[in-house]
């Protein structure tokens, strides 16, 4: 029972420290709400984002519908045409420059002509009909060139997007163009049939599913990587106050009392571990909360926690004791508080930037991603993302439940043997 | 005058068995740094039971380092401690049972109020809650801080603070009190109120070891006295013996100064 004062006491002193609350419950919330906020645009830029494209046809063809089309389509472009009449490639350039469109495309006069053209020579010349010499002439002479003008802060991965859109639009129409070339040519071999085509479509269909069947509409977006990754920040933030705890009982000396009661500093620390891991299960279900009721109202999407119950409660529970390892050890190093609250902050803030915390491992060169795997709160983030991700069962998230463990069990250790060999007199 | 509180008293079986609770050191010596000069340098006590024993001397005398080795807290580099029979340097836990230590610092929550800090103490020596809650009840009351037990401690005035601390180191009725500078700083009032207090426990049987620097204080109440300098005891007996031995001292503040000398000390 003598746990339960203890558990009792931690509470009653946390409760009554209004900085200590606020580290702990306002400042994740608000760091979940404002991050959340800010990389929602990213975000979406990289999945659902829709890039604006200014697109100047004065094709007026076949080509440059094509293109209007085949972006027009995809969910990753807002095609606006240019007026035509009054639009030229200093306009396009302007507007690109000043940031009204990402991107800017400019459809010459004659593409489609040109592009007919050169596909008809090219069929002709196949079923023997042109001379080489003509056939060489066309190459020198005739040339579609489409002119694709980016704001130069767009990223490279958006370049390559409309980029690789284009090929596929182009590759699309060109093919469309020889095949109609081709069944023309065709035709006269076969004079009974004067419609003779070959069909033109794509004959092999993408058949794209989550690995995790229920998953399946669920994908990364700011809110499924911001709530998670800034509730496992605020846990491991519970460092600065338990820290601070742990010195301030020493200097103010009612940890020296504790020592001089037989058996209770072991039982005073066990309690501040419990009393913090509790803090941790309030934080997380405050930030869940927070996650799937207060989000769709800043217009962003609800979190999706999974539906692994037992799990997420092994999750809380490693990550807190990881957590409050952290805090003994740094507890029982630092004589001051001031000491213990600058380098916690600092190292928390490193190990969540290596971790995966700020933005997603995958993006990150490959030292930092290598580095990552030092990173306890960078285990709880992929401990997180199989929960809500990846639907893992219990067996699935062991290893990074174990290390998270193993983790406390290191800095426990390590705590202990400091205060062991450290010379001290009352 | 002695008083007892019939009923009200927390014993515990042990305090029974144990015929003879005193303290021993036995050539002692503390060294913390190699090269510095040692803390303690062959330093042999002997506090009986229901002493009221004063240990005098200037800063950086070796109080607190030997308070810290009776206590099990700190371990001599040299030389042998008993508590009840019981060997400190082995047994560092067994002992605490015997003993409450009532230190120079404040020690206790301040952001707690005074019931919660003893009850939470209290809890942590195993009293039960029962007992605890009388306990508490009597020693607000005599301490005069009945109407105070809700105010934080950080809301408290010096003399109130020590009050309580002196409470939480005696809540579990131990065998021996080890109090450091127990009246530093406080007010003419809580001053007596606190001596009285201790003088009415060490008539019911309580050893009690004391540091002090208030001179005239230790004169009244100790009934044995060892005055250390530089690590080492350099007189020790009743008062009023050691003041006789010394033709030109009239007190005991003319016999520490002519032992410890005048020069300050830090």
């Amino acid at each position: 029972m003598k746990v339960v004062y203890a558990i009792y006491k931690e509470l009653l002193i946390l409760i009554r420290d209004k900085a200590g609350l606020a580290i702990l419950f306002i400042m994740p919330l608000t760091m979940i709400v404002i991050m959340a906020l800010i990389q929602d645009g990213p975000f979406r830029d990289y999945q659902e984002a829709e890039i604006k494209v200014v697109l100047l046809d004065q094709d007026r063809n076949e080509c440059g519908q094509a293109i209007y089309q085949g972006l027009s389509q995809t969910e990753l472009f807002n095609v606006t045409q240019a007026d035509y009449a009054v639009s030229d490639e200093n306009s396009i350039r302007e507007e690109v420059k000043k940031g009204d469109y990402k991107v800017g495309i400019i459809v010459p006069t004659g593409t489609s002509l040109i592009v007919q053209t050169l596909i008809n020579r090219n069929v002709s010349s196949a079923f023997g009909e042109l001379t080489s010499k003509e056939a060489e002439y066309s190459k020198d002479s005739l040339r579609a060139a489409i002119q694709i003008l980016y704001d130069p802060a767009l990223q490279a991965s958006f370049k390559k997007s409309i980029q690789l859109a284009l090929d596929k639009i182009l590759e699309g129409y060109q093919a469309q163009q020889s095949v109609k070339a081709i069944s023309q040519q065709l035709s006269q071999y076969f004079p009974n049939d004067n419609s003779f085509k070959i069909p033109v479509g794509s004959l092999v269909e993408l058949d794209q599913k989550a690995a995790v069947p229920e998953l399946d509409n669920l994908s990364m977006n700011s809110v499924q990587h911001n709530v998670p990754a800034w509730t496992i920040f605020g846990i491991f933030f519970i460092v600065l106050p338990l820290a601070g705890n742990i010195i301030k009982e020493r200097e103010e000396g009612s940890s020296l009392r504790l020592r001089t009661i037989p058996g209770t500093s072991l039982i005073n620390m066990i309690g501040k571990v419990l009393a913090y891991l509790l803090i941790t299960f309030v934080q997380f279900g405050l930030m869940m909360l927070a996650g799937i009721f207060l989000m769709p109202y800043l217009g962003l999407p609800a979190l999706e926690p999974g539906n692994n119950l037992p799990g997420l409660v092994l999750a809380v529970v490693s990550m807190g004791l990881a957590a409050t390892g952290l805090g003994v050890l740094l507890g029982t190093v630092f004589k001051t508080h001031q000491q213990s609250s600058t380098f916690a902050a600092v190292f928390i803030v490193i190990l969540a930037a290596i971790g995966g915390i700020w933005i997603p491992v995958f993006v990150m060169p490959e030292l930092l991603r290598k580095l990552s795997v030092i990173s306890p709160l960078g285990w709880s983030m992929e401990l997180f993302n199989d929960l809500f991700l990846r639907g893992a069962g219990i067996g699935e998230i062991v290893p990074e439940v174990v290390a998270l463990i193993g983790f406390f069990g290191a800095m426990l250790i390590m705590a202990y043997f400091y205060n062991k060999f450290k010379v001290r007199s009352y | 005058m002695c008083r007892s509180r019939k009923g009200n008293l927390y014993q515990t079986k042990k305090n029974y068995l144990i015929k003879y609770l005193v303290v021993q050191v036995n050539n002692l010596y503390k060294t913390y740094k190699k090269g510095y000069p040692p803390a303690l340098s062959g330093v042999n006590l002997t506090v009986e039971k229901g002493d009221f024993f004063g240990l005098l001397g200037p800063n950086g005398a070796g109080k607190t380092t030997l308070i810290s080795i009776i206590c099990g807290l700190a371990s001599a580099t040299i030389g042998t401690a008993y508590m009840s029979e019981t060997d400190i340097a082995r047994y560092p836990e067994k002992i605490k049972q015997f003993y409450g230590l009532v230190p120079q610092d404040i020690a206790l929550y301040p952001t707690l109020t005074a019931e919660e800090n003893l009850r939470f103490f209290g809890r942590m020596y195993g009293i039960s809650n029962k007992v605890l809650k009388e306990e508490i009840e009597y020693w607000l009351s005599k301490m005069g801080l009945s109407n105070h037990r809700h105010k934080k401690i950080h809301e408290y005035s010096t003399g109130m603070k020590r009050r309580v601390n002196l409470i939480a180191g005696i809540l579990h009725k131990p065998s021996i009190i080890i109090l450091d500078e127990p009246t530093v700083g406080v007010d003419v009032q809580s001053r007596v109120l606190i001596l009285q207090t201790l003088k009415e426990i060490n008539c019911q049987g309580t050893t009690i070891l004391y540091t002090s620097h208030y001179l005239e204080e230790a004169e009244d109440l100790c009934s044995k006295i060892a005055i250390i300098d530089k690590g080492k005891i350099i007189k020790e007996g009743t008062p009023a013996e050691l003041i006789a031995q010394e033709q030109q001292c009239s007190n005991l503040e003319d016999l520490f100064i002519k032992l410890t000398g005048k020069e300050l000390r830090d």
